[in-house]
């Protein structure tokens, strides 16, 4: 077994040109759309600047920690297709650009509602004030600086030892990767956990879930394994890991897909019935904003349907999971479902501000699809120039002949 | 399975490995499986004796949905037509509250069933006499078991079972056991 199969095969991924052009041309389309969005106000703009940059920052987060589960489960299948999470996570610094702006929307704008209350003397704006400690612009902006201080040196020491291992092929590399990836975990649970209250749940300042971190976490793990799954399948279209990657590895990936889809509907659902069935006027409000008129269908008919029903059907016969068409597909829908789910939480807005009901202008955000489209270039142009800069197997990996001898 | 008792053929193997080499060898060869036997779950056996797909699966998933349908239609029968009640102001088909139960009735559903399935595919039931080819067959020992056919070649399987070590080769009835066996009650 000592002696490793040559893969005839292109050890460096080129960047096709096509796909660059493919991924200049979604950042155009991003750009018009993100401009034309400012046609109906900031809060419109900053609506679909939230969700696009919220989602792409998924997918580097989803990185970190499919790199740091791995290396606390001793798993040694992943190893022929870490390369892919190792560049995802180079768009950590990228994303912290995009999430600029958000600062920015929170500091200079009433985007966020809790940014700059103005006292109605009702019981609502005494419900902003006593949250004044936690949401107001200032500490907003540090914790955001600390978010993302601790995942890009979690990512950065995580990719630094995997490079490290490619020139000496030290196993003490993989240890350090180990010591990275155990407090990391916990890190990323109570720093995404935060974030996501940061960023999405106080869109509606007066209403909170206790679930609302675990959920959106299920989303990023859903949507990452997705995007995997999708940056595999093009790389071997492109002609790359031809022999390396099998359907066994496509198998794992999808059963991943399938429990993350079915994890996201679990939570999905039991946030959703702990509200309604205590039914506490100040949790339900969230719903009820949800529940009446045409949010309804999107939000308890396509959101499940989407995000759950459709990837869980198609990944339940193992045949799928190793087939990478039916894998795409349901890579597809997983990835739309996201969308759907981040549109249905930051559009319809319980309160309205300045007397602008959000509902009302709900259906119109579906412009902001473009605003997504734009970012989603942006993370595929740093993604696959971050792939070009290592080498695509890392061969000196201790497991990496169990990776590609992987059976299932 | 063929209609008259064919004599069996059977080698006795100490090694996983070496079982499902020649089992590899065996279904490239074209012989006719009596059966593999192994005391364990061997990964990649039904592969290697060119099994089809289980169709166990298919229980499970429709046993499954079965439970989800029984969990509502019970929950609703109760709730909604036999004896409704206003419960906290919820609708009397409450359905979200439902959704548990339907989910754990799909699960045990799913579960129980696939057993007894498992359990009826192979005619397994309380008190039923272990058919055993050699003494250690569930603990360490492996076997393959073939049908002695029209197109049976000893010879070629004698070889197979040889150069994958097999410990114990040899033939006997259809209704051998090692307890009917030569060696008696061992």
């Amino acid at each position: 077994m000592a002696t490793v199969t040559v893969m005839d095969e292109p050890e460096h991924f080129s960047f096709p040109v096509l796909a660059k052009l493919a991924s200049f041309g979604m950042m155009v389309v991003g750009l018009v759309a993100f401009g034309l969005t400012w046609i109906g106000g900031v809060e419109l703009a900053m609506t679909g600047w939230v969700i696009a940059a919220w989602y792409c920052l998924g997918f580097p987060l989803f990185a970190t920690l499919f790199l740091s589960i791995s290396h606390l489960s001793s798993s040694g299948w992943h190893v022929v297709i870490k390369r892919v999470p190792e560049a995802m996570t180079r768009y950590l610094p990228v994303a912290a650009g995009t999430f600029v702006l958000i600062a920015l929307a929170a500091l200079f704008s009433n985007f966020y509602e809790w940014a700059h209350p103005v006292d109605h003397g009702d019981l609502h704006s005494e419900l902003l004030a006593g949250k004044r400690a936690w949401l107001n612009p200032s500490s907003f902006v540090i914790r955001m600086a600390i978010y993302f201080g601790i995942w890009i040196a979690a990512s950065w020491a995580l990719v630094r030892a995997s490079r490290k291992q490619d020139v000496d092929g030290d196993v003490k590399h993989t240890t350090t990767g180990r010591r990275v990836a155990a407090p990391y975990a916990a890190l990323f649970a109570i720093t995404v956990t935060f974030a996501s209250i940061d960023y999405i749940m106080s869109v509606e300042p007066t209403w909170f879930s206790t679930m609302f971190g675990v959920y959106q976490f299920a989303g990023i793990m859903e949507s990452g394994f997705a995007m995997l799954a999708l940056l595999l399948i093009f790389l071997q279209q492109t002609g790359y890991l031809r022999k390396s990657v099998n359907e066994n590895h496509y198998h794992n990936v999808g059963i991943w897909l399938l429990a993350s889809a079915t994890f996201w509907a679990y939570i999905w659902f039991c946030q959703f019935m702990l509200i309604w069935y205590s039914n506490i006027p100040e949790e339900t409000q969230h719903y009820l904003a949800r529940w009446e008129g045409p949010w309804f269908w999107v939000s308890f008919g396509l959101n499940p349907l989407i995000n759950w029903v459709i990837p869980f059907l198609i990944l339940l016969p193992r045949p799928n999971k190793r087939n990478p068409k039916m894998l795409a597909i349901a890579a597809c829908f997983a990835l739309g479902g996201r969308f759907i789910d981040l549109w249905q939480l930051v559009a319809p807005r319980s309160h309205p501000v300045d007397g602008i009901p959000h509902a009302a202008a709900g259906v119109w955000t579906v412009v902001v699809v473009g605003t997504l489209v734009g970012v989603l270039g942006l993370f595929l142009f740093v993604t696959l120039k971050a792939l070009e800069k290592a080498p695509l197997l890392a061969k000196k990996d201790p497991y990496y002949v169990e990776s590609v001898h992987h059976h299932l | 399975m063929p209609d008259e008792e064919n004599k069996l053929f059977f080698g006795v193997f100490t090694d996983e490995d070496d079982c499902l080499e020649a089992t590899k060898a065996c279904t490239e060869a074209n012989f006719t499986y009596h059966d593999v036997l192994a005391p364990y779950a061997v990964h990649g056996l039904d592969r290697a004796m060119g099994l089809p797909f289980s169709k166990i699966t298919w229980v499970t998933f429709l046993c499954g949905m079965m439970g989800c349908t029984i969990a509502f239609l019970g929950m609703g029968y109760m709730s909604y037509w036999d004896w409704p009640l206003n419960i906290g102001g919820k609708e009397t088909l409450p359905v979200p509250a439902m959704i548990p139960i339907m989910f754990e009735l799909t699960v045990l559903f799913g579960g129980v069933c696939t057993m007894l399935a498992l359990f009826a595919f192979c005619f397994l039931f309380p008190g039923k006499q272990a058919r055993l080819f050699h003494a250690r067959q569930t603990d360490d020992r492996f076997v393959i078991v073939l049908e002695v056919d029209e197109d049976f070649n000893e010879a070629k399987a004698r070889e197979i079972f040889t150069a994958n070590h097999a410990e114990d080769i040899r033939e006997v009835d259809a209704d051998y056991d090692i307890n009917s066996g030569p060696e008696g009650a061992a």
